[in-house]
């Protein structure tokens, strides 16, 4: 169900925010976009556009260059200190997982919570039980990340951002590292999260999931956002000659 | 007058059948009230009182001062020093220590005395003082069938193509060099080092501080035989305390005076230096 | 390997056996070792004892060792050039001195000339006897503490300069993804060490830090210099109780080597379980 999301408030705005390398490659070009509390937003564009890069300062891995970055309107940027407590709102899924090896798959849930939310060991153990049912991995509790599959490490690490109850979640190419036949339980789990309301903000190369899970597309190219839109119509009208390049591309 | 506490085969020889008269008794030395008397009253003494153990600095040498297998120890000096910690009423502390370190040991304080067969020497007066003689020790020198067969004098040996052997940094080093100054001087950081030496026929002679060498040719009577009997020096040596301790000189020299009238020094000298009943204390 | 260095060994036996004619008498030894006291309880003997403290110098050591090597590699990787200057300076003050000088220059300065080692083995006895036991179990006699923990000293800043090198290495070479994913979770600087990083590394450098401790077990040797009954010393005291040279020189190699492979022998195995 996406009852009433197009009228949620904005959950991230992003106000012509520029970053440049050391090196001196200017991955992001004064970008801006808003993303709506409910709202699933998906970011697609050839390697090198600057969609990570995107993901990266939003969450605070990148410091921008200039821009303003505003999280359920409070301006982030210049202000380390709430930068700082805000990082446990935004909720990063990487690509490759980044699990902590030398802990539980439950202990990978239940750290944060209890180190930096101050939550009860219980309290967080039973929250952090039925994220790993909704992941459909309840019985996984008490395994190590590294003696399970691809699939089943980014579930725990979808679940282990969920466990903060962030305000956003941000997914940079979450599908990338998988094998193939593990694409789809990762996906599956994204696409129930977006309908049960979540705020999203997916960066992604699977063309199938971006044509029908996201409420909006944005189709990024050299460090800008060059088309904005419902996904049908990025796909079917391309408005761009670099949109169209794109998908010849990707869709033979 | 001391002459009769040099080590010679002949006394030990008399004393093992004569199975010995009444020898010292070993373990704990029960406390001899008048000796007490002479120790009592000044700073030092009072100090060690308080304190109610005497720590004492050695080095091992067999057989002055020993190590049983259970890591207790046994010796001439250790019983010394026991007789003196219980005239004083406190426990002896044995502090074993390497020799080369042992003065600045003293003199850094980690322990109260040196009763470690320190002969007397002016090069170490010039930083310990030292109480009257209470022991003497004595170089006697071995020789190798082998290499240096026949000998029967000391100028026998004073050659350059001889070889001698001797422990590093002790009187007997020096004691080579005075009685044999054309021979060769190698130097070793023990005495087992310089029997080696010699039973592999790289060294002539060793000079070493009686009984060793005696003991080592009654151990291998067809390599190594003593060319000279008893013995070629005699050093008086002391007790040796830091400079700043001096006042307690009169008492120990009176207490050291006292174990000779009653013959206890020389009678628990000839028990360890002149018989190998000891032997089993090692256990 | 075991094989060459028992045919060397044998050959160098052989070598005195015939060349130096020397007196074998093996009978005496392993009393010295472990023996049983008239009672019939077996009592560990000197070689025991110094084997046992030796062990007890060397995991003070380590275990100063290990903690000043991390404060160390932490400084260095630090963001203040001060204390990244003066970890920088320790590790290769200790890196470029002989461990035997390094020994000599703390006894000086944490000998009982300059701390109060005697006021507090006097404190450890008023306490009673079970607090000395216990205080003596775990360190050594109350009259030597001024020489074993200058002991401990040197040697654990010798080994924290290594322990510093094989964490920094290790702490550097943690996967980026780790801080970053604990970062975005909210954890604190000192958290991401403290509950993500280091508990990593310290896994990952087991191997290296069992065998620095092997080391330190084998350094540990030069503490004969300060008289102190460790296995050395302790061999140099019996050997000039019983003179046995070679029997006693050849044990205590023996016991260095069996209980240091033992020990290898063991970490291997902990670390595959």
């Amino acid at each position: 169900m996406k009852s009433g999301k197009q009228n949620g408030g904005a959950c991230i705005e992003l106000r012509d925010i520029s970053k440049t390398f050391p090196g001196g490659h200017q991955a992001l070009k004064k970008v801006s976009l808003t993303v709506r509390r409910g709202q699933t937003v998906l970011v697609i564009g050839p390697s090198g556009s600057g969609k990570s890069t995107l993901l990266r300062c939003i969450c605070g891995l990148e410091e921008v260059d200039s821009g303003s970055i505003r999280l359920d309107g409070r301006e982030l940027t210049g202000q380390p200190g709430l930068r700082d407590r805000m990082r446990p709102e935004l909720g990063m899924v990487f690509q490759a997982f980044n699990l902590f090896p030398h802990l539980s798959v439950l202990e990978n849930l239940t750290l944060a919570p209890i180190r930096v939310r101050g939550r009860k060991k219980a309290e967080a153990e039973s929250l952090a039980r039925e994220l790993l049912l909704k992941v459909g991995l309840a019985d996984k509790a008490g395994a190590r990340p590294a003696q399970r599959s691809g699939g089943q490490q980014q579930r725990v690490a979808l679940a282990r951002a969920l466990a903060m109850n962030p305000k956003v979640m941000l997914f940079d190419e979450p599908t990338s590292a998988l094998d193939p036949e593990m694409i789809g339980e990762v996906l599956a789990v994204m696409r129930d999260l977006a309908d049960e309301g979540s705020t999203m903000l997916v960066v992604t190369h699977e063309i199938g999931f971006a044509r029908e899970a996201g409420d909006e597309l944005i189709f990024m190219d050299e460090g800008e956002i060059v088309e904005q839109g419902r996904a049908p119509d990025f796909f079917e009208r391309p408005r761009t000659e670099r949109a169209r390049l794109f998908l010849d591309k990707i869709l033979y | 007058m001391f002459k009769r506490f040099m080590p010679s085969l002949a006394i030990v020889a008399a004393l093992i059948m004569m199975g010995g008269p009444a020898l010292a008794q070993t373990g704990p030395a029960g406390a001899n009230p008048e000796d007490a008397a002479l120790l009592a009253g000044n700073p030092w003494v009072e100090q060690i009182k308080s304190r109610g153990v005497l720590r004492v600095g050695f080095d091992i040498f067999r057989p002055w001062a020993m190590e049983t297998r259970s890591g207790r120890y046994v010796g001439f000096e250790i019983q010394v020093a026991e007789a003196l910690a219980a005239d004083l009423g406190v426990e002896a502390e044995f502090v074993p220590t390497a020799w080369d370190g042992i003065i600045p040991a003293l003199l850094t304080g980690r322990f109260d005395i040196i009763i470690g067969s320190l002969g007397i020497t002016e090069e170490r007066r010039q930083k310990v003082v030292f109480t009257d003689p209470y022991s003497f020790s004595g170089m006697a020198i071995a020789a190798s069938r082998r290499s240096a067969p026949n000998k029967t004098s000391l100028a026998d040996f004073n050659r350059p193509e001889i070889v001698v052997a001797a422990k590093s940094g002790t009187t007997a080093a020096i004691a080579a060099r005075e009685l044999l100054p054309q021979a060769t001087l190698k130097t070793f950081d023990s005495e087992d080092q310089t029997a080696q030496e010699l039973r592999s026929g790289k060294a002539q002679a060793l000079i070493a501080s009686a009984p060793y060498p005696a003991e080592l040719a009654l151990k291998s009577p067809g390599e190594i035989y003593v060319p000279v009997s008893g013995t070629l020096t005699s050093e008086p040596c002391g007790m040796a305390l830091s400079p700043k301790n001096r006042e307690a000189l009169p008492a120990l020299n009176a207490w050291i005076a006292a174990r000779f009238k009653t013959r206890w020094l020389e009678k628990t000298w000839s028990y360890w230096f002149e018989t190998l009943d000891w032997e089993g204390l090692l256990k | 390997m075991l094989v060459f260095l028992a045919a060397a060994l044998g050959w160098l036996a052989w070598r005195v056996l015939v060349d130096f004619k020397y007196d074998w008498q093996w009978a005496d030894i392993p009393q010295y070792i472990l023996h049983r006291d008239s009672g019939g309880r077996f009592q560990l003997g000197t070689l025991g004892q110094g084997l046992a403290l030796t062990l007890r110098l060397s995991v003070w050591a380590s275990a100063l060792g290990l903690a000043l090597g991390l404060g160390l590699a932490l400084a260095r990787l630090g963001a203040s050039l001060y204390l990244r200057l003066a970890a920088r300076s320790l590790v290769e003050l200790s890196r470029n001195i002989p461990p035997l000088v390094l020994l000599l220059v703390a006894f000086y300065f944490f000998g009982a000339q300059a701390l109060p080692w005697p006021r507090l083995a006097a404190f450890i006895r008023d306490c009673g006897p079970g607090v000395q036991w216990l205080a003596e179990a775990a360190t050594v006699r109350l009259g030597d503490l001024d020489v074993f923990f200058p002991a401990v000293a040197a040697l654990a800043i010798y080994e924290a300069a290594y322990f510093s090198e094989i964490f920094r290495g290790a702490i550097q070479a943690a996967d980026r993804g780790q801080w970053e994913a604990a970062w975005c979770l909210g954890l604190s600087r000192l958290q991401q060490y403290r509950l993500i990083v280091l508990p990593q590394v310290f896994r990952k450098t087991a191997p290296q830090l069992a065998g620095q401790f092997i080391s330190t077990l084998k350094e540990s040797s030069v503490v004969s210099v300060l008289s102190l009954a460790e296995l050395t010393y302790s061999s140099m005291k019996l050997a000039a109780t019983i003179h046995h040279l070679f029997e006693i020189w050849l044990t205590a190699a023996a016991m260095y080597f069996i209980f240091n492979f033992l020990l290898s022998l063991l970490f291997a195995r902990l670390e595959r379980a």
